[in-house]
């Protein structure tokens, strides 16, 4: 339960809010999507088994990747990457160069 | 070549040693041990039976591996599966086990027709609750015989349950289901668990909890796809 909550109040909150400087670095970001990345991959292994061994935190984390690449798309009209490929590009992003969030967002939408 | 002098015997030796029966008139304790050989839990050497058509080995087993044989024999009587009793053996679901044990035998005076010790209950599921080498301390055993020499070998005992309609039945196997990791199978089992034992409830509700929640957040994870 709490998980499905956490997941969707982050969505939410990140879709329908305009606040940009928002507290979420770049690494964070890069962490959250490689945590989304995994959970779907996890799904696609077994039935159940994303919902099996994702702990709530994880569940969060990867929420929060969901909801910053939703609000970019939303902002920017022109990005027409999808969201997966969009995380997967910033799952494997560097999280020791200092990029903002944002600039990590651009870059994924990108070809 | 012999690496080491240490006693063997075959395991039907073995069994004859600790229980007085013939192993090959007990095909599901043969089973099990034989499974337990094969995978080197049991430690045993292999040699080549010497009729000269070389593809056959003869097992051999270590004479001080028989309390781990015991112990194997008391496990399979409540539990049967044989990953379940390797996975007790080797720590992962110990204390698990020893909490179905508990609901399962305590207070009770027979259990599918085998009479219990009770005083030998209690140790038994102290023993397995406790860290006691199961690999080298002999366990106590809480039936007076083992469910294997008493009950039909053709059938398994959680089969006799099953057959006898027992709510027992239907608890283990959503235990067993649980502990092998297959979520939605141990489900289905705890639905249709009817039972007053609180620990019992406990798992079934916490069963039919988790399956809930992973299967919302997987129905969430294909709606957001």
């Amino acid at each position: 339960m709490y998980k499905i909550s956490a997941f969707s109040l982050l969505i939410c909150s990140f879709f329908s809010s305009v606040a940009h400087g928002s507290s979420i670095d770049g690494e964070t970001l890069i962490y959250s999507c490689q945590e989304l990345i995994a959970i779907y991959d996890r799904k696609g292994e077994k039935k159940l088994f994303a919902g099996m061994s994702t702990s709530v935190a994880e569940a969060m984390r990867a929420g929060i990747c969901r909801g910053m690449i939703e609000e970019h798309k939303e902002h920017y009209g022109s990005c027409y990457s999808g969201w997966h490929s969009m995380a997967k590009k910033i799952a494997l992003s560097d999280p020791d160069k200092v990029l903002e969030a944002e600039q990590l967002l651009k870059q994924a939408c990108r070809g | 070549m012999n690496r080491d002098d240490r006693p063997t015997c075959s395991l039907s030796y073995a069994v004859e040693k600790i229980w007085k029966v013939q192993l090959s008139k007990h095909p599901r304790l043969k089973h099990v041990l034989n499974s337990f050989t094969r995978n080197n839990i049991i430690d045993c050497r292999k040699e080549p039976i010497e009729n000269g058509h070389g593809s056959r080995m003869r097992i051999l087993v270590y004479e001080d591996q028989f309390n781990l044989i015991y112990n194997i024999a008391v496990l399979q009587g409540l539990f049967s599966e044989t990953n379940t009793i390797k996975k007790i053996i080797d720590g992962e679901v110990r204390s698990k086990a020893a909490e179905l044990a508990r609901a399962v035998l305590v207070g009770e005076q027979s259990i599918i027709g085998i009479s219990l010790v009770s005083f030998k209950v209690e140790s038994f599921i102290k023993e397995l609750e406790g860290d006691m080498d199961l690999k080298s301390k002999k366990l106590s055993s809480p039936f007076e015989t083992l469910p294997q020499f008493v009950l039909s070998d053709s059938i398994s005992v959680i089969q006799a349950l099953t057959a006898r309609n027992s709510v027992l039945s239907v608890g283990d196997t959503m235990m067993d289901h649980y502990f092998c990791g297959d979520l939605e199978k141990a489900y289905l089992a705890a639905k249709v668990l009817q039972t007053e034992n609180p620990i019992m409830q406990k798992y079934k509700n916490l069963i039919i909890k988790e399956f809930q929640s992973a299967q919302e957040f997987d129905d969430l994870l294909d709606l957001l796809k």
